[in-house]
């Protein structure tokens, strides 16, 4: 296959970076992309954006002039969907809602059973939630000593991030005993709620 | 005749993306040193946007300087720009304006005395937006022009809000979107839509007065205004200063319409990649951030929001008044946690 050729010299930054863009987007993948650029700032820019992208340019360099050899790798640079950021609301983050300490309203010890099998199954899920949402007595999941602390502190260190409600902790007095998630309050809760493209309360 | 007059042909890149790279600018101020003094609340360690002097018990000097070559065509516009961008730094100290100087780079020959005239009459309305007095200034024959402000400002010595001071728990608030760098790139690339360049346009010429008013009616202890670092170049300040980490939601970040599909075109000016690397290594970008959207979180912003911590019941309340005072775009971005491994946390 014949080198593509994209002629950024005498162009000022970002155009370098806007043509090598445009290359790669009208080219098949495992296209040879030459892109010339007689700045020293430009090359690097575009040396840098092409490595963040997963692509390994060759530089070389003649006199003042720079010349950038890279294949296209991939039909399409890391997650193109620019539509999920605009909307937060319709992306697919989903909140887990724990309002109680057993899940669903049969016994309560089939209940406490399902809680065991949700909290040991939940870092399975993929993607996993975005927020773990712990409120009226669902708070008691995360005290010392609870057997689903170890549980949701493992969810934290993957990312999901744990809201507790404030409220509901002063209720049973346990602000001293709670060691993960983040003591949190109704605006946040709400907020957090309101963004969530789901809410799943099992 | 000056409106015809475009102040771009003079430059090959403006505004704050003219700042020297943040890394080789520490790399001279770390062996600048300063004595301590006990009436100093502010100096130039902490990366603060302004020095503050304890005058005595009820007064503080809050002294800045800011300018910078041309941002865009129209001269009274840049004016205005870089007046509102030199103030701001009062305001993100928690301020209130007392007086300004002029700063001006003006060539002798080649440039209508008259854009100069237009230039300062931008700049001095700003200034007497922000309640101040505009008492005089300093002009030397220079090219490309550039026009600035020296301004001093005031504020009690208990009420400064400065970059140490955010503790863990506090929701952090963005009052401007971001963009303004990419989208003054994007039209001189003739790739921005000019309706999306004028909002740019019209969110630098803000000040910030309202919004400093707000934090400190909120009791905010920590905050800045995003410049020409972008957002995580001055967050990643605010949270070595104050020993925290800083957890910012990318999808919650307030965009100038226009910013992500310009950036997704490979419209990125080049100060992002000297702000990226100013940040590498102090950020822990969540896999599978979008590339376009994590490169406007360093977009160098000219004359940017005001960006603070403020104690979450207080959050909502903050939102409001902001929105309220015409920052139509203000956001709550983010928390601030324990410190633990990096300075900043960017999430999806």
């Amino acid at each position: 296959m014949s080198e593509i050729i994209v002629d950024a010299r005498g162009q000022l930054c970002p155009k370098p970076l806007i043509l090598t863009k445009q290359a790669l987007k009208d080219n098949v993948v495992g296209a040879q992309i030459v892109v010339l650029v007689d700045n020293e700032t430009s090359c690097q820019n575009v040396e840098r954006f092409l490595s963040d992208n997963g692509m390994t340019p060759h530089v070389s360099a003649d006199g003042s002039e720079f010349i950038l050899r890279f294949t296209k790798h991939a039909p399409e640079l890391a997650v193109p969907d620019a539509e999920a950021y605009c909307t937060p609301a319709a992306n697919a983050s989903y909140v887990i809602s724990l309002a109680s300490e057993t899940v669903g309203r049969g016994p309560a010890e089939l209940g406490a059973i399902l809680m065991k099998g949700l909290m040991g199954t939940l870092k399975e899920v993929s993607p996993l939630p975005s927020h773990v949402v712990l409120y009226s007595s669902g708070v008691l999941l995360a005290v010392d000593g609870s057997p689903f602390a170890d549980a949701l502190r493992d969810l934290e260190q993957r990312g999901v991030k744990l809201l507790i409600c404030g409220t509901c902790v002063d209720y049973y007095q346990k602000k001293a005993e709670i060691h993960v998630g983040t003591i949190s309050n109704m605006l946040t809760i709400l907020e957090t709620l309101t963004r969530a493209g789901k809410v799943i309360a099992p | 005749m000056s409106g015809n007059f475009d102040l771009l042909t003079t430059v090959e890149y403006g505004g704050c993306s003219a700042k020297l790279a943040p890394g080789r600018l520490a790399e001279v101020l770390k062996d600048l040193h300063q004595p301590a003094h006990p009436d100093l609340l502010v100096d130039i360690t902490t990366h603060d946007d302004a020095g503050v002097l304890r005058l005595d018990a009820a007064t503080a000097l809050i002294q800045t300087v800011d300018f910078f070559p041309p941002v865009c065509g129209d001269p009274r516009t840049f004016g205005r720009i870089a007046a509102a961008n030199a103030l701001s730094d009062v305001y993100a100290m928690g301020g209130r304006v007392l007086t300004a100087l002029n700063i001006v780079g003006f060539p002798a020959t080649r440039i209508p005395l008259e854009v100069l005239a237009e230039i300062l009459a931008g700049g001095q309305e700003k200034v007497l937006e922000a309640g101040g007095l505009m008492v005089g200034g300093h002009t030397i024959d220079d090219w490309p022009p550039k026009y600035g402000l020296a301004v001093t400002g005031i504020v009690h010595p208990q009420r400064v809000i400065a970059n140490a001071g955010l503790r863990p728990g506090l929701a952090l608030i963005l009052a401007k979107p971001l963009g303004t760098g990419t989208l003054v790139a994007g039209q001189r690339t003739g790739l921005a839509a000019d309706a999306d360049y004028q909002v740019a346009l019209e969110t630098m010429q803000q000040l910030n007065r309202a919004g400093a008013e707000i934090m400190q009616a909120l009791d905010v202890k920590a905050g800045t205004d995003i410049t020409g670092f972008g957002l995580l170049g001055h967050a990643l300040q605010m949270a070595d200063a104050s020993d925290v980490t800083l957890r910012i939601q990318a999808s919650r970040v307030p965009l100038l319409a226009g910013a992500l599909a310009l950036a997704e075109a490979g419209c990125l000016p080049g100060a992002m990649f000297r702000n990226l690397d100013y940040v590498e290594g102090k950020v822990r970008f969540a896999p599978g951030l979008d590339y376009s959207l994590k490169m406007l979180l360093l977009d160098p912003q000219t004359s940017g929001g005001l960006f603070f911590g403020v104690a979450p019941e207080k959050a909502g309340e903050a939102l409001n008044r902001l929105r309220d005072a015409g920052y139509a775009a203000a956001a709550i971005v983010g928390e601030t946690v324990k410190r633990a491994g990096h300075s900043i946390e960017v999430l999806r």
